[in-house]
């Protein structure tokens, strides 16, 4: 199917120019690729290489980690991991859930009107290149509530990728459909309804998920400008008093909330798509 | 056919929609401005204003050249260790189970929430923004180089093998060229995660344009900041078309990029 | 309101049945970036109901084009169309199509494909898809996704889905073209068994030469670069036809006949060349 089964390991000729790696299962070497992450993790601490004996070992980290999961204060005398998980996933959460809310049917309609399409775009067209991020300030200004101004960044951050990806999905439709429902008695709305809809939920759902990654970087950013609770609230306060073991519990539940949250957006996505499955 | 102002004209004609539409932006912003519906927000005329008299000074200046070399710099970087990285996962299953899951453990990191780390780990501040904006460019143009790999048309490989072609020519002549839309994707993307990145660690360690508006923020300088964010924004812009131009550029034999 | 074709309403030209086309005179012309490209000349034609013509020409001829203009895809830069003495204005469910590529929607089941015109117009029968589907020889398909299918079988449910809809006329763009050499003959077969059972009138296009003859009442042979209309055969082969008749003499004559203006008129294109 994909060029690495065909005729990418031959070519390569791996197994020819390496003859010491054995042919194992492959979840051998997946299993190799994360002892050696955590091996090499572990040496830079043993050996100090550059900063890194300011930073805890695997095996610290993981202790930790289960304390943390048990409710122990992120910080000494903080709150726990999940006062602080609840903030953040409320923020991301409000602004990811408006930005869908506005940048869907928006991006239907700027991608099916032509009126929408040469009169609205150009506007989101010209704020789109500012980083979410460089709204802090203004948020802050603007929003009297610290949560109205971070979800606020959040929205700016996921909204555009999700109203790209609708318009470009809406317009990417094969004409011949658009004949067939025609040809077939359809009328414009029945273009929308069995057409342009389902044709652009790939798009759609590949919008979310750039829009979710950019939603977490934008909350992350937010909270250690700006922010009282929240995880990168946290991290950020741990940086500053020099809790490096939290600094990298932060880092993980960030890294574990933000695959969560995409491989979950990624499977109602397959959901919602049951025909794209059939086809490769 | 037609005389060169004839042309030009209907080009004017053509592009109304967009001065109308922009204009229907600032509108808004003035009169969100003007009766205070949002707190002290500064209008367009201050903002304006702000960006002719930042202009001219050597703040302004140092903090740009900053900036850019904060982006263009890990931007590179990620760019020549992300493509043949991609190459190679893309290629060989044996390498991709060997290096890819310890990528994809660090991936769905946000890479801001790095930088308390980059601080302490790296010798230079300028180093650990580097390295953020280093980590926002360097995972979509990965997994987009992956993504046109593994989407080769074996054929090609295939038709050039059977014409006397050596690995080397597989790839130039092959495997590279039939990837080049994807990786021209992840660079855009890269790009543009890049700036996002940027803003976010500027303003956290303090430094660039980042740096620039924080402190418009902090000493209440409230048009400086709308200033500040509309420079960000067009430098950004800036730096994407450019991606763009170039991928247009090496790919005119590509439908997709051209249209 | 368009339930009920068969009921004659008026009279146009010689029969009372509806699905009569014609073509005045029809010229399109395409003006991308300033070049003036003719993909159609001054088609006069004239399409009797019931009746079976196909187009037969090289790519590039403009028979696509033309059936465009007869399913009102596309509008005449000059000329007409007229279905039942009413002028084309836009596609209409009495004209149904059968598309080159397949063009079942993909993210609708088999069933839900088939009912899809009835449902937009709000006149679905529960089963009928199912009775098409076994018509068609693919029951128990209902509830699978078109890329389910093999090329022949997506065919046959595009036929139903047509089919479905119960139009005057049945426009098919070499809906056969991408079919394997034994699956398109089976599929002629069958189609000519369709069109014998409730003859609707049927403008196929072709660029194959013995199908083209097979199937049709009359051919009807394009030239390409303005396409223009070359020839207009009378195919004088008794029906109900089957795959034999592809070996008789008066078959094998008119192939001759046709292959003979076709390779004239490639030769004049290269000549002028």
């Amino acid at each position: 199917m994909s060029i690495s089964d065909s005729v990418g390991e031959k070519w390569l000729g791996v197994s020819q120019q390496l003859p010491s790696l054995p042919a194992l299962p492959r979840p051998v070497y997946k299993g190799a690729s994360i002892l050696l992450f955590l091996g090499a993790w572990w040496l830079f601490v043993a050996i100090e290489f550059l900063g890194f004996r300011l930073i805890p070992t695997p095996v610290e980290t993981i202790r930790a980690l289960v304390e943390s999961i048990q409710g122990a204060p992120l910080t000494s005398g903080g709150q726990s991991l999940y006062t602080h998980s609840y903030y953040t996933i409320m923020r991301v959460g409000l602004g990811i859930g408006l930005g869908i809310c506005t940048a869907i049917p928006l991006g239907l309609l700027i991608g099916w009107s032509n009126v929408f399409d040469r009169y609205l775009l150009p506007a989101f067209e010209v704020l789109r290149p500012i980083p979410p991020v460089a709204w802090v300030p203004i948020a802050l200004i603007g929003f009297t509530s610290e949560l109205m101004s971070i979800v606020w960044v959040v929205f700016v951050g996921v909204f555009f990728p999700i109203l790209i990806n609708t318009i470009d999905g809406v317009k990417d439709i094969e004409t011949d459909y658009v004949r067939a429902i025609y040809s077939l008695g359809g009328s414009r709305i029945d273009l929308f309804r069995h057409v342009i809809v389902p044709s652009a939920i790939s798009s759609m759902v590949t919008g979310t998920v750039i829009g979710i990654g950019i939603g977490w970087i934008a909350v992350v950013a937010a909270e250690m400008i700006s922010g009282n609770y929240g995880v990168g609230y946290a991290t950020y306060q741990a940086y500053r008093v020099m809790d490096t073991q939290t600094v990298v519990i932060g880092i993980i539940i960030l890294g574990a909330y933000g695959a969560l949250s995409s491989a979950f957006v990624s499977l109602l996505g397959r959901r919602l798509t049951p025909w794209e499955r059939l086809e490769s | 056919m037609s005389a060169v102002s004839g042309f030009n004209r209907l080009s004017v004609l053509e592009h109304a929609n967009v001065v109308v539409s922009i204009l229907g932006l600032v509108f808004v912003w003035w009169l969100l401005a003007v009766n205070g519906a949002i707190n002290s927000l500064p209008g367009p005329l201050p903002a304006v204003n702000a960006m002719v008299s930042m202009l001219p000074t050597g703040e302004f200046h140092s903090s740009v050249i900053a900036s850019l070399r904060h982006v263009f710099v890990p931007y590179l970087a990620a760019t020549a260790l992300a493509v043949p990285l991609g190459v190679a996962i893309g290629l060989s299953l044996t390498f991709r189970d060997l290096v890819f899951p310890s990528l994809e453990m660090l991936r769905p990191v946000p890479p801001i929430a790095w930088i308390p780390i980059a601080i302490l780990v790296l010798p230079t501040t300028l180093a650990s923004i580097m390295f953020i904006t280093f980590m926002g460019a360097f995972f979509p143009i990965l997994l987009n180089t992956i993504r046109g790999v593994e989407r080769v048309e074996p054929d090609y490989v295939k038709a050039v093998q059977c014409l006397g072609g050596t690995r080397r020519d597989v790839l130039r002549q092959a495997i590279l060229p039939a990837a080049l839309p994807s990786i021209h994707t992840g660079l855009v993307i890269g790009m543009g995660l890049a700036w996002v990145n940027l803003v976010a660690a500027e303003m956290i360690a303090d430094a660039g344009l980042g740096r620039l508006i924080w402190v418009a923020y902090t000493t209440g300088n409230y048009a400086n900041i709308v200033a500040g964010v509309i420079f960000v924004g067009l430098l950004g812009y800036a730096s994407s078309t450019l991606v763009r131009w170039i991928g247009q550029r090496r790919m005119s034999w590509n439908v997709e990029t051209a249209s | 309101m368009t339930g009920q074709q068969h009921e004659t309403t008026e009279e146009t030209g010689s029969t009372a049945q509806q699905g009569s086309v014609l073509l005045d005179e029809v010229t399109k012309v395409y003006d991308p970036d300033g070049e003036h490209v003719v993909a159609v000349d001054d088609v006069d034609l004239r399409i009797d109901a019931g009746e079976f013509i196909t187009v037969l020409g090289p790519s590039g001829c403009g028979k696509s084009t033309l059936m465009n203009c007869i399913a009102g895809f596309l509008e005449p830069t000059s000329g007409h169309v007229y279905v039942d003495g009413d002028r084309v204005e836009g596609p209409s469910e009495r004209r149904g199509v059968v598309f080159q590529a397949n063009r079942l929607l993909p993210w609708k089941t088999i069933e839900e494909n088939v009912n899809l015109g009835p449902k937009m117009r709000g006149e679905l029968v529960e089963g009928r898809a199912s009775e098409l589907l076994a018509e068609m020889g693919i029951e128990g398909t209902e509830d699978q996704y078109p890329t389910e299918l093999s090329g022949g079988m997506q065919q046959r449910a595009e036929i139903a889905r047509l089919l479905a809809n119960d139009p005057d006329i049945m426009l098919m763009d070499e809906p056969f073209s991408a079919l394997d050499a034994l699956t398109k003959e089976i599929m002629q077969e069958m189609l000519l068994e369709i069109w014998e059972k409730d003859n609707r009138t049927v403008v196929f296009i072709t660029h194959d030469v013995s199908e083209a003859i097979f199937l049709a009442d009359r051919v009807v042979v394009m030239s390409a670069a303005p396409g223009e209309v070359k020839a207009d055969i009378e195919v004088d082969i008794p029906r109900p036809r089957n795959l034999d008749v592809t070996t008789t003499d008066r078959f094998k004559e008119l192939e001759r006949e046709v292959l003979e203006l076709i390779h004239s008129e490639a030769r004049e294109a290269m000549g002028g060349a």
